[in-house]
């Protein structure tokens, strides 16, 4: 897990997104939080939804009227996802542990949040630093972008979806549904940053003027 | 002056060479052919020379020196003289629809292209309506529109069927002269492309597993098979459409798969075949028709990322010997498929050719009845082309059985029991 987070921060900074912008100072304080929450909660992919919900909070600090804008956009497209998220977890009835359930979704929905607004993000801060057809060029490719982005990323959760439950369908009893939702979660996360680099490369590609 | 200077090329990545002392001189109007294994570096060579390494991935270091007409890359990607037309396509695009992405481009003079190409009737739908193949065509054409002088092409033979392979690259050796585009291609195909190119250039030369080897390896993961039924798959006049405003896609498919019976699947671009195989699979349900499933069934996606959850390519696959209790070593497994030297790498960082030897290895762990493959030969060298053939047929001795979807005609008769052509919504055997 701890790979993941290294790959997950690593493919951030590396591209030259909004979010490289982060600081030497924010990443130690977030090492210790991450830490301290290893110790309390055993569960690396809490640690992994905080560590996402710090990057984010830090990104609106420092850059809060563009990130405002993909904010608002993603509102939706959380909601979305929340109300995807219970339906999976209702789709697996028998859940001993209540809390388990709970504490599954509400990880789920913040990594899912974290790669709405990495997917919002990349494209438009791209966008912002090529730019140069105005106003209205500033305010509709953002918005057309994000909405690509939205639309991409619903088709490869439902892909993704679709594929594990062929796959993985027979095997969810006892604690395997909690594993099956966790690879879930982790996959659609991963595959969410993949494609806004993907898209960064394409804006970088047909837009770098 | 030459189109494409590379001098001493050297890109590496955390004191990791990827590149080490890359040498190229191409002239305009020239096509060459850039080969080698997965994994060896041809995509991180067209990323650099258009600029993406390092200007968008920044923890890249680049050494030596690339000339684009002169220029440097990101110069000339600024003058658009070069673009790059990734393996991937589904999401290359910023818009929605191709008359979108030539209104956001600033194009308007691009119908003939257009119709050269044979795009016309896909210009209105989006670009998720459109097959992998015409998904390509459409990048090809707005680099052409935007009047690009160096054509960088990552892998195209694996995105077009051979019908239309064959077409656009007579199309692209005629724009290479024509407009003395100069055209760079990766790709495994030699043998598929040695026609239309002019030069060969092979990054590294990598040494082939012993197949011998490989197939004493192979054994069922598990003592048993799940089902005894004799068959695998019955499908019984089987008609889908995504929506009942379209045109049907499938129309009255009859289709029986036995036990230890390997059948594949051609066709042109956008003619159904995923469609069909997610119908086989359970992911989506057929409009009209029945499918019988006996036993269990895997998926193996085009997109070989899906997968992964894990930090490493050594956790991801322990994680899955571990939830489908099998009864194979990692080791092995990473011997069987190519995998040894990714162990310890993460998931997402493979190329496309090793993440697929990855998901082939998840496949054969999961001990599954059926197998259902959508473009497994997408991004393999031919090493691992020969080693996922051996793989199939002694699963298929085993009593596996295999659906598979390919544009690799040489392959699917090499593997296969049937070849089974589709068109028109419909199957036919193939002679």
């Amino acid at each position: 897990m701890g790979s993941i987070l290294e790959w997950l921060n690593d493919v951030i900074k590396s591209r030259d997104t909004l979010l490289s912008s982060i600081d030497v100072k924010f990443k130690i304080v977030s090492l210790i939080i991450m830490a301290i929450i290893t110790l309390v909660t055993d569960s690396m992919y809490l640690l992994l939804s905080f560590f996402a919900s710090l990057i984010v909070v830090a990104c609106l600090v420092r850059e809060l009227s563009r990130l405002l804008k993909c904010l608002a956009l993603s509102v939706p497209f959380l909601l979305t996802y929340v109300i995807g998220a219970l339906i999976v977890g209702f789709l697996f009835n028998g859940y001993a542990d209540l809390l388990s359930l709970v504490k599954v979704l509400t990880q789920m929905a913040i990594l899912i949040e974290l790669t709405t607004l990495l997917i919002l993000t990349t494209p438009m801060s791209k966008y912002i630093q090529v730019s140069n057809s105005g106003f209205l060029g500033r305010l509709v490719l953002p918005i057309v972008l994000s909405l690509k982005m939205i639309y991409t990323l619903a088709n490869t959760s439902l892909e993704i979806y679709g594929m594990y439950r062929v796959n993985y369908g027979d095997l969810l009893r006892g604690r395997r549904k909690l594993w099956f939702l966790r690879k879930l979660a982790t996959s659609l996360t991963c595959n969410g940053v993949v494609r806004s680099v993907e898209l960064a490369e394409v804006t970088f590609i047909k837009l770098r003027t | 002056m030459k189109s494409l200077v590379v001098k001493d090329l050297r890109v590496s990545y955390r004191g990791k060479y990827i590149l080490n002392g890359i040498n190229l001189d191409v002239d305009a109007g020239e096509v060459i052919l850039v080969k080698g294994p997965s994994g060896s570096g041809k995509s991180t060579l067209l990323k650099s020379i258009c600029g993406l390494i390092p200007y968008l991935y920044q923890g890249f270091k680049l050494e030596g020196t690339i000339r684009v007409l002169g220029y440097s890359p990101l110069d000339a990607l600024r003058r658009k003289i070069v673009t790059y037309v990734p393996q991937e396509v589904s999401n290359y695009f910023m818009t929605f629809t191709l008359n979108d992405e030539l209104s956001i481009l600033g194009v308007n003079n691009g119908h003939e292209l257009i119709s050269e190409l044979g795009l016309e009737s896909v210009c209105g739908k989006t670009f998720y309506e459109l097959s992998d193949g015409e998904r390509y065509k459409a990048l090809i054409a707005l680099a052409l529109l935007q009047g690009v002088k160096v054509l960088l092409l990552d892998e195209p033979t694996t995105h077009l069927d051979p019908w239309v392979l064959t077409d656009f690259m007579h199309y692209v050796r005629d724009l290479a002269l024509d407009r003395e585009l100069t055209v760079v291609v990766v790709d495994h195909r030699y043998e598929v492309l040695k026609k239309y190119i002019d030069r060969v250039y092979e990054l590294s030369q990598t040494a082939c597993a012993d197949l011998g080897e490989v197939l004493g390896t192979i054994a069922l993961v598990k003592d048993c098979l799940r089902s005894d039924d004799m068959y695998m798959l019955k499908i019984k006049d089987l008609w889908f459409r995504y929506d009942s405003c379209f045109d049907w896609l499938l129309r009255g498919i009859d289709l029986i798969v036995r036990r230890g019976e390997v059948i594949s699947i051609v066709g042109r671009n956008g003619v159904g075949k995923t469609t069909l195989l997610k119908l086989m699979a359970g992911i989506l349900r057929p409009n009209r028709g029945v499918i019988k499933r006996y036993g269990r069934v895997f998926y193996i996606p085009q997109e070989p990322i899906y997968w992964f959850s894990k930090g490493s390519v050594r956790d991801e696959l322990a994680d899955h010997i571990d939830i489908f209790n099998a009864r194979v070593s990692i080791d092995a497994l990473a011997k069987i498929f190519g995998i040894s030297k990714c162990l310890v790498k993460n998931p997402y960082s493979l190329s496309v050719g090793e993440a697929r030897r990855l998901s082939l290895a998840i496949s054969y762990i999961s001990n599954a009845d059926l197998i259902i493959m959508d473009e497994p030969t997408l991004g393999l060298d031919e090493c691992s082309l020969r080693v996922l053939e051996v793989v199939i047929k002694k699963l298929r001795d085993l009593g596996k059985s295999f659906v598979i979807a390919t544009h690799d005609l040489k392959f699917a008769k090499r593997v296969s029991n049937h070849v089974l052509i589709m068109e028109g919504g419909s199957l036919r055997w193939l002679n």
